[in-house]
């Protein structure tokens, strides 16, 4: 990859010396890598080496332009390079110390802004761009089967994958797998649930990747009659086997079949994503209809001289065909060639690539506001400087090397914060990629940070400073040498109205837009202090189904529900019929009037129903869970199928759609939001329950639910919940785990059991996913709070600075001290109130455009109170800021407020 | 007067005599690292070579694309005469200032 900052080298070098120094970095790039150092320590090293490179430059240019002296700081301060000199630096780092406030606050903004940009950045560039850790493995491709009506992936491609393999020159070692979830016992030991790949014999061969023992699978083991054969991985061999070399040819059982090992895959061997066993792909085309069977994903390696593009082109001929001979079922379809990863991490749809490069763009916008933020703090110390520029240009130093000077000062003070947070960025990222995949991240993902991260950040660097450094030079330099110079023995610039502005326009900016910010930051927050409502460290649960998935559960699972009730350490079983799901997306819902409950008017009764979460349980679910009734009844054995739909709703629900009346024999039913579609049959509510979580800041914010019974005959997966005794909760820690999940395998081998864990851990992940997204929130609503505050301070500190000599002359003229310190705040307060007045109709524009134009407005209690509190901080902000220079103007002398002019 | 030299520009100098038609930027690094424990940066190599060939001290040409080098050329660098006698002139000087010292 090109370093993004060899630009730099063509400053100040001629051709030859710039392409043999490229040349010499290259080689040297190549030897550490081929001697194993890190890709990263070798990106910085090449850095260092370019960085270093250019400031020689730089200073060799300053000694030629001075005929080869020395320069020295005060000469190169002014005349020296035409960039930046050693001695720019050294000045930018004491300012570094001599304005400790603006240092702390804009390397905090600036902090939080690069983490945030370089965060998501990491994030989504590790998604998009893999690299496949195998040979010449950014040559291996997947061919996938897109519905273009639907615009969804088709994995039921069982006839397509032998078509491809047979027709395609483009690409060769077409191979294909499937996952199978099964039971795996070795020995007499316990059996676990497992995740194998069923694989095609040749997909070995495509990764290039040979067998640490034994061998690994061959064409003839896919033959029916064929002896089961299993592959595993290395970290299986290590933990399963006590890395035994005689593992070749043991036996293991999975489901009913035994299968022998016959070979073992070296370490980090993991391929197809995240697999440890591999068996023979024995899926027989005959058997399945064109468009059905299993669900396959088809992948191979690109011919010598093929690309994407020629083998899309090729595939699309094939595709073509295929259509033509078999409308019925692959009119719709159309075949695309996408890189491999992309097909796994489910990002192989066109145009998805620039839709998340241009979320990521948009994030770093948050970096672009923060950096406008520490411009006008520097916008404020630059006025302070002002005598110091119109020295510099005095002496002849231009406006580009007054401008470049300002710029190199802001990259200093850009580039600590900017490391601290590619560290914090670093450390979201991979958090957010493991929590994304779990356990079983696809082997090809690099959790350390990738060169073009690094790059981003120094990009964002750039940018930051150009805006931090450049747009208040520009401003700072614009005047004339003579107004310059004039003002020499003066205090500096003249308050012009470009400062009230200034001022004003960062008081509306906060008031603005920072309301929306802190509430959704709040909201957040409030989200992340949610929490079940029972004893959620007595529960465990795991995920139980077949095989086949497509299997009723039905009287087996019954029989497992009855073998843990008989345990003596399970207090309660029960089960869902999955994690609960937004049944009310997309609909309203609407209540049937009755005579005796008519609502006229109520238009809460059509209440939009989109955060409502349908469940569907066991009849004994809630009473397992310990929610007490509030109203009517819980479930009853007959209540699953029976015709009346009945269904028991929350306190949360009652009170979002019926304003706490009472709702027992109430029915109501789901309608679509908007468009003319069917609504669903009408539910009677036959129960009220307590919540089954609960936040202590806001009960409002709970989502309502709507329980719905099913039973063990009505679905073919289950999410079981066993509460354990209180007194055995500490022995979960322990070995009562292992013992539950033993107990349930040991019903019936055809039933697969998930992993089994504490429900609190499930429940976490959600948990640290919304605290993540706080937190982001929270960070970014404190450093923009900040700057904003920081900001208004610097620009009234100044503007009331500006008028300490005019403090000086009136009170020398008589005017009591009162009356110039009311003239003082009376424009203080002016300007941030203009400013309020402009935030506020700004935000309340934003948040609700319609009542805004139509004159009216309407506000909400917790944004008042938001609006009032950043309000109330601009005020203290900008009056500490005027107190300081106001009390030094009325005490100045009046001969020297007057010798001055 | 003869050309002053730098302690850097004298180790370049040296480094210049010992390698011969082999000098570039990476082996004349390569050579300081082996024999000075010294860890010179590319940009100061690079700013040295072509402050001695603006006093005429050294010479150099760029050679043919290399692949291992991402398709660039070496910039070849050799002493002059006038390289020589400097080098020559700095060493006598050390040595007649050396002549004599005890605990060198």
């Amino acid at each position: 990859m090109r370093h993004p900052l060899r630009f730099l080298l063509r400053f100040g070098r001629d051709e030859t010396d710039r392409v043999s120094l490229l040349g010499d970095i290259e080689e040297e790039r190549r030897e550490r890598i081929a001697r194993g150092c890190g890709r990263v320590s070798t990106f910085l090293w090449e850095t260092a080496e370019i960085i270093g490179a250019w400031a020689y430059s730089v200073r060799d240019a300053g000694r030629r332009r001075l005929g080869g002296a020395k320069n020295s700081p005060i000469v190169a301060g002014h005349t020296g390079s035409r960039f930046l000199s050693w001695a720019d630096l050294k000045l930018s780092i004491r300012l570094l110390f001599k304005y400790p406030g603006l240092t702390l606050v804009a390397s905090f903004g600036i902090a939080v802004g690069i983490a945030i940009s370089a965060g998501f950045f990491g994030f989504a560039y590790s998604a998009l761009y893999p690299t496949l850790p195998l040979d010449e493995g950014d040559r291996i491709v997947a061919l996938v089967n897109s519905n273009v009506a639907t615009n969804e992936e088709d994995r039921r491609v069982l006839h397509d994958f032998f078509t491809w393999r047979e027709q395609m020159t483009t690409v060769v070692e077409i191979g294909a797998f499937r996952n199978v979830d099964a039971n795996l016992q070795l020995g007499s030991g316990r059996a676990e649930s497992v995740r194998i790949a069923e694989m095609t014999a040749g997909t070995f061969r495509l990764a290039r990747v040979p067998p640490l023992h034994g061998r690994f699978l061959a064409p003839d083991d896919e033959r029916p009659d064929a002896h089961p054969v299993l592959v595993i991985g290395y970290d299986v061999w290590r933990l399963r086997f006590a890395q035994n070399p005689s593992v070749v040819g043991q036996q293991v059982r999975i489901g009913n079949t035994t299968h022998t090992v016959v070979g073992v895959m070296p370490e980090g061997f993991k391929f197809p994503v995240s697999h440890q066993y591999w068996m023979p792909f024995r899926v027989n085309p005959v058997a399945f209809e064109r468009g059905t069977g299993p669900e396959l994903f088809v992948f191979g390696r690109l011919a010598p001289g093929a690309t994407i593009a020629s083998a899309q082109r090729e595939l699309a001929v094939v595709g073509e065909r295929t259509a033509a001979a078999f409308p019925k079922t692959h009119a719709r379809l159309k075949p695309y060639v996408v890189k491999y990863t992309h097909s796994i991490t489910g990002i192989a749809e066109v145009g998805i690539e620039l839709a998340v490069l241009t979320v990521v763009l948009m994030i770093s916008l948050v970096l672009v506001v923060i950096a406008l933020n520490v411009a006008i703090l520097v916008y404020a110390r630059t006025a302070y400087r002002q005598r110091e520029i119109a020295i510099r240009t005095a002496l002849g130093a231009s406006r580009l090397r007054i401008v470049m000077q300002l710029f190199g000062e802001a990259l200093v003070l850009a580039l600590m914060p900017a490391a601290a947070g590619l560290a914090l960025a670093q450390y979201g990222a991979s958090l957010a990629l493991q929590i994304e995949f779990r356990g079983s991240s696809p082997f090809w993902l690099d959790y350390s940070v990738q060169p073009a991260t690094i790059g981003y950040v120094v990009v964002l660097v750039v940018v930051t400073a150009g805006i931090v450094g450049v747009l208040p030079a520009l401003q700072a330099t614009r005047r004339s040498i003579a107004g310059d110079v004039r003002q020499l023995g003066g205090t500096g610039l003249r308050l012009g109205r470009a400062w009230s502005v200034l001022i004003v326009a960062q008081v509306a900016i906060a008031v603005g837009l920072l309301p929306t910010v802190v509430l959704s930051g709040l909201t957040e927050l409030r989200h992340a202090l949610t929490r079940p409502a029972y004893p959620v460290e007595e529960f465990v649960s795991f995920e139980v189904t077949t095989e086949n998935r497509k299997v009723r559960l039905g009287h087996r699972l019954t029989e497992l529900k009855r073998r843990f009730q008989d345990d003596a350490e399970v207090a309660g079983v029960t089960f869902a019929g999955s994690l609960p799901g937004r049944g009310g997306a997309g609909r309203r819902v609407e209540f049937m009037r009755t005579a005796a409950a008519v609502v006229p008017g109520d238009n809460r009764a059509t209440a939009g129903a989109e955060g409502v979460r349908t469940f569907g349980i066991d009849t004994d679910y809630l009473m397992v869970h310990g929610r007490r009734i509030l109203a009517g009844r819980l479930f009853d054995a007959r209540d699953a199928g029976d015709a009346t739909n009945p269904v028991i709703v929350d306190r949360s629900f009652v009170r979002a759609f019926l304003n706490g009346e009472h709702a027992v024999g109430r029915r109501f039913r789901y309608v679509p939001a908007v468009g003319t579609g069917e609504p669903t049959a009408w539910y009677e509510i036959v129960g009220v329950v307590e919540n089954l979580s609960t936040n202590p800041l806001d009960p409002d914010i709970l989502p309502p639910f709507v329980f719905y019974p099913v039973a063990a005959e009505q679905i073919s997966a289950a999410l079981l919940r066993l509460r354990v005794r209180e007194s055995s909760v500490a022995r979960l820690e322990s070995d009562l785990l292992q013992r539950l999940h033993h107990l349930g395998t040991s019903v019936d081998p055809e039933l697969q059991l998930g992993e089994i864990r504490p429900s609190g851990v499930t429940d976490n992940i959600g948990a640290l996913k919304t605290r993540l997204l706080g937190l982001g929130l929270a960070l970014v609503m404190v450093s923009v709070l900040l700057l904003s505050a920081a900001g208004v301070y610097a620009l009234m500190s100044f503007a009331v600075a500006q008028r300490r000599r005019e403090i000086g002359i009136r009170t020398a003229l008589g005017a009591p001290p009162h009356r110039v310190l009311r003239s003082i705040f009376s424009r203080v307060a002016v300007q941030i109130g203009i400013g309020l007045l402009v935030g506020l109709a700004g935000s309340i524009a934003l948040e609700s455009p319609i009542e805004f134009a139509t004159g009216w407005i309407a506000l909400s209690g917790p944004r008042v109170i938001v609006i009032g509190a950043i309000a109330l901080m601009m005020l203290l902000a900008g009056f500490l800021a005027a107190f300081g220079p106001a009390r030094r103007g009325l005490r100045i002398q009046p001969v020297e407020a007057l010798r001055a002019d | 007067m003869a050309d002053y030299l730098g302690e850097f520009e004298q180790l370049i100098l040296l480094a210049l005599a010992r390698l011969g038609e082999d000098a570039y930027g990476r082996t004349i690094r390569e050579i300081l690292r082996e024999r000075t424990k010294r860890r010179p940066s590319f940009g100061a190599i690079y700013s040295t070579l072509r402050r001695l060939e603006e006093k005429g001290l050294v010479r150099s040409f760029l050679g043919a694309p290399e692949a291992v080098r991402g398709g660039r050329g070496k910039k070849h660098v050799v002493l002059t005469a006038r390289g020589w006698a400097a080098l020559r002139e700095a060493h006598g000087a050390i040595a007649r200032m050396a002549e004599g010292v005890s605990g060198l």
